[in-house]
């Protein structure tokens, strides 16, 4: 029997199990929308922005482990997905977009909204590719979430020309897939491992390093086992933060640009260091030949071509990280480590974590409030409430954070927010953004309330672009070029006339909008706002101006050399 | 410094061209030159690229192509 591509489109979503589909409909996808309409299993969000839109898929796929799936139309919905698409791309997260295209006979004519999204987004995505014959239809699609699924995940392009969707044709959606050029290996050679083990039993000072790796790979549990088996302390990325509880006697704190002193410093000295699921990023080595001098480096990571690209390492394990984890649970022995152990403590007593004491509200303290909720889920923006949130936040196996680490999107918090939030409807989903980031992506407060979802969003209002204006504040005298978000008014978190006012924003969208100014507040904010079931809470924090986050490294430089604040 | 020879056996796809030679602009890496030629096989394509690196960076190169998942195979072919 033949059926219509639209219709072999929705029994191949049903196929892969998809529930959520983020969608905004344009004249080439316009026969998919009927489709989806008459049909019940997929819910269809209306997100009111296409870049936002890959961020909720993002958020979703972040949280459940399952694809995101986007759909969006030809010419400027499609470049609108760019920076979603690269966003998920850097931080693996697996993602289908499909995209709509002109009819065949128009591609290369400069059609009406045409564009070469597969051209554009090549080298942002782990695959991407445009279905010109009706009868692969079903195979491309399988083919798409395979790729974006295994291996290590990444968004998959898929541009589907208007009058081949519409044509009739094969009514298969194939059960299995083969891609002769595709074939991700997950095992961890044994002889690798077993040199890993040999390493970190001989060594004196040993050191995980934790990435975001995995968490993608789900291996938390396998490696807080790991860890309590060696007695290793761990550093993580931002990434990382959370694969053991932050709690954990033997978790240190994050290391790099706004690591922890302790963190960098075991970095510094350590003789082997293993690193499970990180790419060595310049934001945590700092200055690459400088890093980590002392140590052997044992590498796992799914990504051949991040090993030995930024440092060199000589044990190199190219694996899923919860298997290489699990296969080194095996050879791994309890190793003494309480005197490199009290060395790293010394150090954290030296230079805990710390801001400075405030008359109202201090970053610390408000994500110190968060820490005392069960259960949640925290989506970050990009800047300095990012870092704060990074340092200060519980995690644990029900307490999880969302943050776009590799591209460092603002704009993503929002709208992943939302995306976490219909994949966890039990979760307390909280955004913790700033007064520039929420402004990305402010039109997501609609999409959020007419889906009745209730994510709290926290905006740390310090009137300018915090990050940035540090640099210019540590670095360029002060020159605060372009950073100031409430201009002439430098500095000052109680001005006469609020640009937007936040409060009546959300009010205008029908969402509630609470302001804060002292930590008695938050806490009475928080409360109101766990209550509400059917609709977002703004709650805006007007905190210092000019607080900074440290410790810093600046870019390039040693982790050696840590700005600390306390001098 | 050393000259290189790579052969890449690739699926007969629009665009595996523009993603290899995308991937050359994109990570700054230089070729010195490029051929595609048919196969037997109508389905696959043979790339033989010729290039000046060194070892750490022919390393990356082979790594980054490997992950193209349109690339089926890369040998090196540089006489040793």
């Amino acid at each position: 029997m033949k059926i219509k591509g639209t219709e072999l489109f929705i029994k191949a979503l049903r196929a892969e199990k998809v529930d959520t589909l983020f969608a905004y409909p344009g004249s080439a996808v316009i026969t998919l929308f009927d489709e989806l309409y008459k049909q019940n299993d997929i819910r269809l969000i209306l997100p009111r922005h296409e870049q936002a839109l890959v961020h909720e898929a993002d958020g979703y796929a972040r949280s459940t482990g399952k694809v995101g799936v986007c759909l969006v139309t030809s010419g400027p919905g499609a470049t609108n997905i760019v920076t979603g698409i690269a966003a998920a791309n850097y931080d693996s997260v697996p993602i289908v977009c499909f995209c709509g295209q002109v009819r065949r006979d128009l591609i290369g004519n400069d059609a009406f909204q045409e564009v070469d999204i597969v051209g554009i987004t090549r080298g942002i995505t782990k695959h991407s590719m445009m279905v010109t014959d009706r009868n692969q239809l079903g195979k491309a699609m399988k083919e798409a979430f395979y790729i974006a699924s295994t291996g290590k995940p990444g968004p998959v392009v898929v541009d589907l020309p208007v009058d081949m969707i519409n044509e009739m044709g094969d009514e298969q959606y194939p059960e299995n897939v083969y891609i002769r050029s595709y074939c991700p290996h997950n095992d961890p050679h044994i002889g690798q491992i077993k040199k890993a083990a040999d390493l970190l039993i001989k060594a004196n000072k040993p050191l995980f390093l934790a990435g975001g790796g995995i968490h993608v790979s789900g291996a938390e549990a396998v490696f807080t086992h790991l860890v309590e088996q060696t007695h290793i302390p761990v550093i993580s990325t931002i990434m990382g933060r959370g694969a053991i509880p932050t709690d954990h006697p033997l978790y240190i704190g994050n290391l790099g640009m706004h690591g922890c002193y302790a963190a960098n410093r075991a970095v510094m000295e350590c003789d082997v260091l293993c690193a499970v699921g990180s790419r060595f990023n310049d934001r945590i080595t700092g200055r690459v030949d400088q890093f980590a001098p002392n140590a052997e480096i044992i590498h796992i990571d799914i990504d051949t071509a991040s090993i030995s690209r930024n440092v060199k390492v000589a044990v190199p394990i190219v694996a899923d990280a919860g298997q290489a984890v699990s296969e080194l649970l095996n050879y791994a022995k309890e190793i003494d480590t309480n005197i490199w152990q009290k060395e790293i403590d010394a150090w954290q007593r030296e230079h805990p974590l710390k801001m400075p004491a405030t008359k109202g509200l201090s970053p610390a303290s408000i994500i110190k409030s968060i820490n005392t909720l069960s259960r949640y889920i925290v989506v970050t923006d990009v800047g300095q409430h990012q870092m704060w949130t990074a340092q200060y936040l519980a995690l644990k196996e029900d307490k999880k954070m969302l943050t776009s680490g590799g591209l460092g999107t603002m704009g993503y918090g929002l709208p992943a927010a939302i995306g976490a939030k219909l994949g966890n409807p039990e979760k307390t989903v909280i955004c913790i953004t700033g007064d520039g980031g929420i402004q990305m992506n402010i039109q997501e407060f609609a999409t959020a309330v007419l889906e009745e979802i209730p994510v709290i969003v926290l905006i740390f209002n310090n009137s300018y672009l915090g990050m940035v204006r540090q640099w210019q504040q540590l670095m360029y005298d002060r020159h605060y070029a372009g950073t100031d978000l409430r201009a002439g008014n430098r500095g000052n978190n109680r001005p006469e006339q609020y640009v937007p006012d936040f409060i009546k924003l959300a009010e205008s969208y029908s969402a509630v909008g609470i302001r804060v100014f002292y930590e008695i507040d938050l806490t009475a904010a928080l409360k109101a706002a766990l209550k509400e079931k059917r609709r977002p809470t703004v709650i805006e924090c007007m905190i210092e101006s000019e607080e900074i986050v440290l410790p810093m490294v600046k870019a390039g430089g040693s982790l050696n050399e840590m700005i600390l604040g306390d001098e | 410094m050393k000259k290189r020879l790579l052969s890449l056996y690739v699926e007969n796809n629009v665009g595996v061209l523009a993603k290899i030679a995308g991937l050359f602009a994109g990570k700054n890496y230089n070729l010195d030159s490029l051929t595609v030629s048919p196969t037997d096989d109508a389905t696959m394509s043979l790339i033989i690229i010729s290039l000046t690196s060194n070892d750490e960076l022919f390393e990356q190169i082979k790594k980054q192509l490997n992950r193209c998942v349109e690339i089926i195979k890369v040998l090196d072919l540089t006489p040793i």
